[in-house]
């Protein structure tokens, strides 16, 4: 039987393979031991750097002068610019400002030249963050380059630093690229724009709001809760037209805060996406008036469970709906029974937590 | 020679071509997930080491509601929801659904979080057992509480997708420990991709840890070696076992101890199917068939973050009962999802991963044993020679360390949860050590679980016996 020796073609195949996954076994050790001792002399370098460096920060952030700055050598630029940048988010006014000046001093702004171009995202990002840190106007057209790139994450980094280099320039900018770019986290945009002064973003929202996609309208309108734009009612007014999209008539008036507007949502209590009628009962319940209670209790005896719930939320918290009336129709044996049950809802949540 | 002996011989050279082919294809399908996940990692961790800038605006985070499905879970429930409140997330609500345990279970809970009865509108989207009673916490304004009669875990998770009142739910285990930012970790996906659907993310075993206010305070290994294999296994199954097939939108489990789902989209599948044991892995197939089948476009998404802890059978006894119930869930699955294999509308999930799983993990046990078997009772007859068996053992047990050992690497690259040089050795060790004898025996019970699924017998629940060591702030090693 010739099959089973390790003369056989099979066998000689099946020999050269383990040995090979020994050596590939004997490598991948050695590989993860030298994996672990470089992170370790890694983090232990970073933490020199910062031993030196932090009293150094400290200082500047005082006002103080520091006497002898050290060198930073080419491998140390992204930690010094990290801890730089640590710093830098925490704190406001003068101490901004005494940062910038050390950056400039120590060379910063040339490390952030060579890191922009690096082919590492993460280091890239550190450059991005730190030119708008440090207001470098010279670096404005590479940073619009930049707001423009695939990668959500530099874009939006991008943007922010130009916003903090220029707010004037970048708001419209910005707002025109939230139009088109649904890959922007609203998380984030909402992060920056709360950096940005409402003087300076209001008229340019309006201007947005009237040339945008309806996408795009209902991302830009999700930041009036962020900036106070005066009379937004007149804002809104077209876009609570009943013949606009579901997504953005629910934005519309997610965003509706002023009475002003309350005709408009009247028209959309009965819309047939349930989507927009929960937002309609919510909306009453924010800028209502006392002819609206008989409106929100029709509402209770709605098919979708979330109209009905916040049929009753609005009820329950509009301050001239007395809490008798609606007791009344909790215990009235003959109201719709999804009424009465969502309603009893609706006050038990506000009872039981006080 | 006769006829026969000679068709003996040539059927006995034809098998031991098909196990070599068989092992090629599992280790180079293995090996290729590890080189995909490599890949994956590393853009992953660049990507997100800039996470907070710019910081997030928290108004805008989805709100997510926890769903913790509990069974007889006096001894850990109060800490488990303790902590699940303590998580740092601008909006969640917590719902535990006590699933008719027999114990003190919803008595210790009324008690510790001053439960009230809340006269709350159901809304039944999804079908599940009888709601006895919904409680709401009067110092926890976002905790609540459905009393239900027993249905079992999908049941209870029906029950609690229908109280949930936000448009994410995330589904854990009651008996899961929690990292504080677990839950911003996991939203991320679906704050950069608005069609993701379902988000996971790596468990790791608390075995050995100490553990600080339903929180993990220190990560240590444990003592014993059952739960230290387990280890290994966790870093292979999760860090290249998940992570390989996420560029392809193809992960097929998302782990039942923490996932993130679109709630929209689990109901629109139906919920929770409670006839099966493995009800996660089969929700995620049917969401995949789901959107697949319909041209709808979606993600499914897995972060290799470690997320989630939780504690791995110390015993021989409740282990076999784990992995058989693993297997027979993943039997299941596939089984009634088999509409998704090699359907032109799939891609990547009916045309790889669909196909992987059957044969290697669904079928795997039945080879891999007959295999065994093969090499062990050709050589006690003489049939395999010594030298053929010592090479077969040689190469099957240098892949077995290989693939371990690829999964240290991708953990040294990224996590690095095990600090300690003696920790990683114990690692390496533990990655050999599991090839004689542990690895057999989960093929066996596999096996087992594969040969009653044919048979049709029904699965009994094992009781998964929990030590919770870590409880008691073991000092970790």
């Amino acid at each position: 039987m010739d099959y089973a020796t390790p003369s056989d073609t099979l066998l000689r195949l099946t020999l050269f393979s383990g040995v090979a996954v020994l050596v590939l076994n004997v490598l991948l050790v050695a590989v993860v031991a030298f994996v672990r001792a470089r992170a370790n002399k890694r983090a232990r370098h970073q933490n020199e750097i910062t031993a030196i460096w932090t009293p150094i920060f400290h200082r500047a952030i005082e006002g103080l002068e520091n006497p002898a700055l050290p060198a930073i050598a080419s491998r140390d630029q992204a930690v010094v610019l990290g801890l730089w940048i640590h710093y830098f988010q925490y704190l406001r006014g003068k101490a901004r400002i005494c940062l910038r000046r050390l950056a400039y001093y120590i060379g910063l702004d040339h490390s952030t030249a060579v890191l922009f171009h690096h082919r590492n995202m993460a280091q890239r990002a550190l450059a991005v963050v730190a030119l708008g840190n440090m207001g470098t106007p010279e670096a404005w057209d590479e940073l619009v380059r930049l707001s423009n790139d695939d990668n959500p994450m530099l874009s939006l980094l991008a943007g922010r630093a130009m916003l903090r280099i220029n707010p004037e320039w970048a708001v419209p900018i910005l707002l025109t690229q939230l139009d088109y770019r649904d890959d922007w986290p609203m998380t984030r945009i909402g992060g920056i724009f709360e950096e940005a002064p409402t003087a300076t973003v209001e008229p340019h929202l309006r201007e947005a709001l009237s040339m945008s996609s309806p996408s795009g309208t209902a991302r830009i309108l999700s930041l009036l809760s962020l900036i106070h734009v005066k009379e937004s009612w007149l804002l809104l007014k077209p876009l609570l037209e009943p013949h606009q999209p579901p997504n953005l008539l629910a934005a519309a008036l997610r965003a509706t805060q002023e009475p002003r507007s309350r005709a408009s949502v009247l028209l959309l209590v009965s819309h047939q996406d349930w989507v927009v009628r929960a937002q309609a009962a919510s909306a009453l319940g924010r800028i209502g008036q006392p002819g609206d209670e008989r409106l929100l209790k029709e509402m209770l005896g709605d098919p979708a469970w979330w109209v009905r719930y916040r049929a009753a939320c609005a009820l329950r918290n509009l301050p001239f709906v007395p809490r008798t009336s609606l007791e009344e129709l909790m215990n009235d044996e003959n109201a719709d029974p999804f009424a009465r049950d969502i309603l009893r809802q609706a006050l038990a949540e506000v009872e039981v937590t006080q | 020679m006769s006829v026969w002996s000679m068709l003996i011989e040539e059927g006995l050279g034809s098998l031991q071509w098909f196990f070599l082919i068989y092992f090629i294809l599992l280790n180079g399908g293995y090996i290729a997930l590890n080189i995909f996940s490599m890949v994956v990692l590393q853009r992953y961790l660049e990507r997100h080491s800039m996470d907070n800038l710019p910081k997030g605006h928290s108004g805008f985070d989805p709100p997510i509601s926890i769903l913790v499905p509990a069974y007889n879970e006096e001894a850990t429930i109060v800490a488990s929801v303790r902590s699940m409140l303590q998580l740092e997330y601008p909006k969640h609500e917590v719902i535990v659904i006590n699933d008719g345990s027999r114990d003190d279970t919803l008595a210790r809970l009324i008690e510790e979080f001053s439960l009230h009865p809340f006269p709350e509108a159901y809304w039944r989207r999804l079908p599940s057992q009888e709601v006895r009673g919904i409680y709401l916490s009067t110092r926890h304004p976002n905790l609540r509480v459905i009393d239900k009669a027993n249905g079992g875990k999908a049941d209870a998770l029906n029950a609690g997708i229908n109280a949930a009142r936000y448009p994410l739910f995330c589904a854990v285990d009651a008996d899961s420990i929690l990292q504080r930012d677990s839950l911003t970790r996991v939203v991320q996906p679906f704050l950069d991709d608005r069609q993701t659907i379902v988000s996971g993310g790596t468990v790791r075993l608390a075995n050995g840890c100490k553990v600080r206010n339903g929180f993990i305070d220190e990560i240590g290994l444990p003592d014993n070696m059952l739960a230290r294999f387990q280890i290994v296994e966790y870093l292979r199954a999760f860090l290249f076992g998940r992570l390989g097939w996420t560029p392809m939108n193809a992960v097929l489990i998302i782990s039942g101890a923490f996932g993130l789902f679109r709630k929209e989209a689990v109901v629109e599948v139906g919920g929770y199917r409670t006839d099966t044991v493995g009800e996660d892995m089969d929700l995620i197939l049917r969401l995949h068939q789901h959107y697949r089948l319909q041209g709808r476009p979606y993600r499914i998404n897995y972060i290799p973050d470690p997320i989630c802890w939780t504690e791995a059978p110390e015993s021989l006894r409740v282990l076999k009962s784990q992995r058989m119930r693993w297997q027979r869930g993943l039997l299941e699955s596939l089984a009634s999802s088999w509409r998704l294999l090699f359907h032109p509308r799939t891609g990547a999930v009916g045309w790889f991963a669909f196909p992987f799983f059957l044969i290697f993990e669904a079928i795997g046990p039945l080879i891999e044993v007959t295999g065994y078997v093969f090499f062990v009772g050709g050589f006690l007859l003489g049939k395999v020679s010594l030298d053929a068996f010592q090479i077969f053992l040689f190469v099957a047990v240098g892949l077995g360390i290989l693939l371990s050992s690829m999964a240290l690497l991708l953990e040294e690259l990224s996590f690095r949860l095990y600090p300690r040089q003696n920790q990683l050795a114990k690692l390496f060790f533990a990655a050999i050590i599991e090839n004689f004898g542990y690895r057999q025996l989960n093929s066996l019970w596999r096996f087992i679980a594969l040969m009653r699924w044919l048979s049709g017998s029904r699965q009994r629940w094992g009781n998964m016996t929990r030590s919770a060591s870590w409880q008691h702030d073991k000092k970790p090693t």
